[in-house]
């Protein structure tokens, strides 16, 4: 019923969707009825760790409580220009509010933003809580290998685990956190993790810190087959969630591709998209025409396409810059691309993300 | 005739060989670039409002027209209805799709307000007017034989187009093209869209033109039926006379544009090596402003400010008047001709033009040139 309407309706409303009619007439009613993210009240920003803070803000009755693990979008006006990132909801079981906790890159707009200016009461929108990388019911025996703000996901499934009152298998611990930060400091909600370990008899956590007092990096920080068996010897008996820098994921994917365990294995990558692919010549240089545009630009094949348009004066539209929010996606009408974080090629007609795909041939999109 | 674009022709050269004596392009550039930077640096959240604002209050607008119309069996509704879906139209077209069009707003990084996502409310599909009008016209500004927009192919604005009996009649077919501009500027865009060969073009402009007359003559009218046969009929022809208002005025703005007495046109050898302070001064001496306050600025899409933008098409609009002085100041320290007055001054020029463009030529005459 609402579709045939709704293409009456646009016999009325063409060039424009009906929805921009109902937006301008009653913007609260449409955002009610047409909005996918909803709008969100800041209510506090607690900092927690090192140049982090802990973010919570108010949401309306139609958000969806998320399963831990699962992330929002989050868009936000900077002046001017909206932003998107996407962000790990770190609460639990709350229906009216919602707790993100950010870890400001250096460079970062909307991280910075969020920890060093967000006041109380700054409006924000969040998308509903989205992503797969959460606990099948009835998993018991889990090992969390995280790394920085990868820890934001096993935050939620501690908690979530702690709420639901889980208690300690038979032969070991149900929950094994290898966790790595620069210092205990740069802990995201540290205190209330060691608190967790300290109290919750289900719960082995081991911290490794990968720099000494200086900041130096230390050498026996680093992750190997023979480390994660002396800190986890029955990791191979465990569903394992890994969250963390590209080091850490590509060595968990090869250490559990050796054991033939893949299917034990639950991978997000944040940050900067994970370039996992193996490219012959990573410098080979294609073209690129965004055909809307009526623009040639050399696109590396180991670059992404939307860096590609930036650097030649576009601002296709995007999103999270990591592959996820599809904000970015654009039709491939000639040629092949890369999907760098895998490898795989994606062909002529389909939708590629142009924030995470290279070109691997002279290529057309429609931008 | 289908716009190629000459190889030759590369912005970015060493000069232009029609360069005017003692002018220092790279100087011209270097300040118009760092205008440019300064309005670029300084884009935030004011620049935001004012255009969701615009659209927000040009889809009211346009709401309010079509209901006067549904329900204007009464002259003074039916009047009503008739100047707000006019102005809305106008809007719609001018300061908003035309802009968003050329991604001025692109920046704001919003999905909808998107060059690569608007359509507007007129005949002419986006993807061939971002074509012909943002890549081709905009590029090659008044170079013969490349800018298809030179009279759109149906006037003789320059003396070196060719005069053809059928010529005598253009200022008959000025009149005429005004009033069903949209449709005009549809045809061109079908005609010199790089696919028109496989007659894409042209069937994307047909199904246009499908769902726009659908949507003005056939739908709306419906809606009132409630209100009796009679306002059927008013509410037709209240949509048809708001469009016509729309096609009138936007030719009016777009002649005014690039065609009264004046105006530089150029050979594509003259440009041939054109560096980007050629380019610039080529936008300037190729375009014509006319003068007006801040109504007339949103009204014509800020077009009063045709010189500013075609040296910065991809700035938002809004900026325009502001940069105007410094631009018309740079202008004259390096002798570029900046040409400005009244908008019926300028219109005036441009029916000169037309008319006496007319009548033959003379015999082993080349009218007006060297």
């Amino acid at each position: 019923m609402i579709v045939p309407m709704g293409s009456l309706l646009e016999r009325f409303t063409t060039p424009h969707r009906p929805g921009a009619f109902v937006r301008a007439l009653l913007p609260r009613l449409s955002a009610r009825l047409f909005g996918g993210s909803v709008p969100a009240r800041i209510v506090s920003v607690v900092p927690t760790g090192v140049d982090a803070a802990a973010v919570t803000m108010r949401v309306p009755g139609r958000f969806r409580p998320p399963v831990p693990g699962q992330f929002t979008n989050l868009e936000v006006d900077l002046d001017g220009t909206r932003h998107q990132r996407s962000f790990t909801v770190t609460s639990v079981g709350s229906r009216r509010t919602v707790e993100i906790t950010v870890q400001a890159k250096p460079d970062g707009t909307v991280s910075r933003h969020l920890v060093d200016r967000a006041r109380r009461g700054e409006l924000v929108y969040l998308s509903q809580p989205v992503g797969e990388f959460c606990m099948p019911a009835g998993t018991h025996r889990v090992l969390l290998l995280s790394g920085g703000s990868g820890l934001t996901p096993m935050l939620a499934m501690l908690r979530a685990f702690a709420s639901s009152g889980v208690r300690p298998g038979a032969d070991g611990p149900s929950v094994v956190l290898i966790h790595h930060a620069t210092s205990n400091d740069a802990v995201l909600h540290g205190e209330e993790l060691r608190a967790l370990a300290a109290t919750m008899p289900w719960l082995e956590l081991h911290m490794v810190l990968t720099r000494d007092a200086q900041g130096r990096r230390l050498a026996q920080a680093h992750m190997d087959e023979a480390r994660l068996d002396e800190l986890c010897p029955d990791w191979r008996h465990r569903i394992a969630f890994v969250c963390g820098p590209h080091g850490l994921i590509e060595f968990a994917r090869a250490c559990w591709a050796r054991a033939g365990l893949e299917e034990q294995l639950r991978i997000e990558s944040f940050g900067t998209p994970f370039f996992g692919a193996e490219l012959d010549d990573p410098d080979a240089d294609h073209a690129a025409c965004f055909a809307r545009s009526e623009l040639v630009v050399p696109a590396s094949a180991g670059g992404t396409l939307l860096e590609a348009a930036e650097s030649a004066g576009l601002h296709p539209p995007h999103g999270c810059r990591m592959g996820i929010c599809h904000g970015c996606s654009t039709q491939l009408s000639e040629g092949r691309a890369r999907d760098l974080r895998d490898g795989s090629l994606l062909e002529a007609g389909s939708h590629v993300q142009i924030c995470v795909s290279a070109a691997a041939s002279d290529i057309t999109l429609e931008l | 005739m289908t716009a190629t674009l000459p190889e030759v022709l590369e912005t970015g050269g060493e000069g232009a060989a029609g360069r005017p004596p003692g002018f220092d392009a790279d100087a011209f550039a270097a300040e118009l670039d760092a205008l440019r930077a300064e309005v670029q640096a300084d884009l935030g959240r004011r620049d935001a409002d004012y255009i969701r604002n615009l659209i927000k209050f040009q889809r009211r607008l346009e709401l309010a027209g079509r209901a006067s119309l549904v329900a204007g069996r009464r002259h003074p509704m039916w009047l009503l209805g008739v100047s707000l879906l006019s102005l809305s139209k106008i809007l719609e077209n001018m300061e908003i799709g035309h802009n968003v069009m050329h991604g001025q707003w692109d920046w704001m990084q919003d999905p909808v307000i998107h060059s690569t996502a608007w359509e507007w409310d007129n005949v002419c599909p986006s993807s061939q007017w971002k074509h012909t009008h943002n890549h081709v016209h905009h590029q090659w500004t008044n170079v013969r034989g490349v800018d298809a927009d030179i009279g759109y192919g149906v006037f003789r604005v320059d003396e070196e187009q060719p005069w053809t009996p059928a010529t005598r009649w253009q200022p008959l077919a000025f009149v005429g093209l005004a009033t069903i501009f949209e449709y005009g500027v549809g045809m061109h865009d079908a005609r010199h869209s790089p696919a028109s060969e496989g007659r894409e073009s042209t069937k994307e402009t047909l199904a246009k033109i499908r769902r726009q007359v659908v949507k003005d003559f056939v739908a709306w009218p419906a809606a009132s039926i409630p209100f009796g046969p009679a306002a059927v009929v008013s509410s037709a022809t209240g949509s048809l006379l708001a469009n016509v208002i729309r096609n009138m005025w936007s030719f009016a703005v777009i002649f005014c544009g690039h065609f009264p007495e004046g105006v530089e046109f150029f050979d594509a050898e003259d440009v041939e090596g054109e560096s980007r302070g050629d380019w610039y001064r080529r936008q300037v001496a190729g375009s014509v402003n006319f003068t007006g306050g801040p109504i007339m600025d949103v009204l014509s899409g800020n077009l009063d400010h045709q010189i500013e933008h075609h040296l910065f098409p991809d700035l938002p609009a809004n900026r325009y008047s502001s940069m105007a002085p410094r631009v018309r100041e740079i202008c004259a320290r390096h002798r570029v001709p900046y040409n400005t007055g009244s908008m019926a001054r300028q219109f005036g020029s441009v029916f000169r033009r037309v008319w006496r463009l007319a009548r033959k030529p003379g015999p082993g005459v080349r009218a007006g040139s060297a």
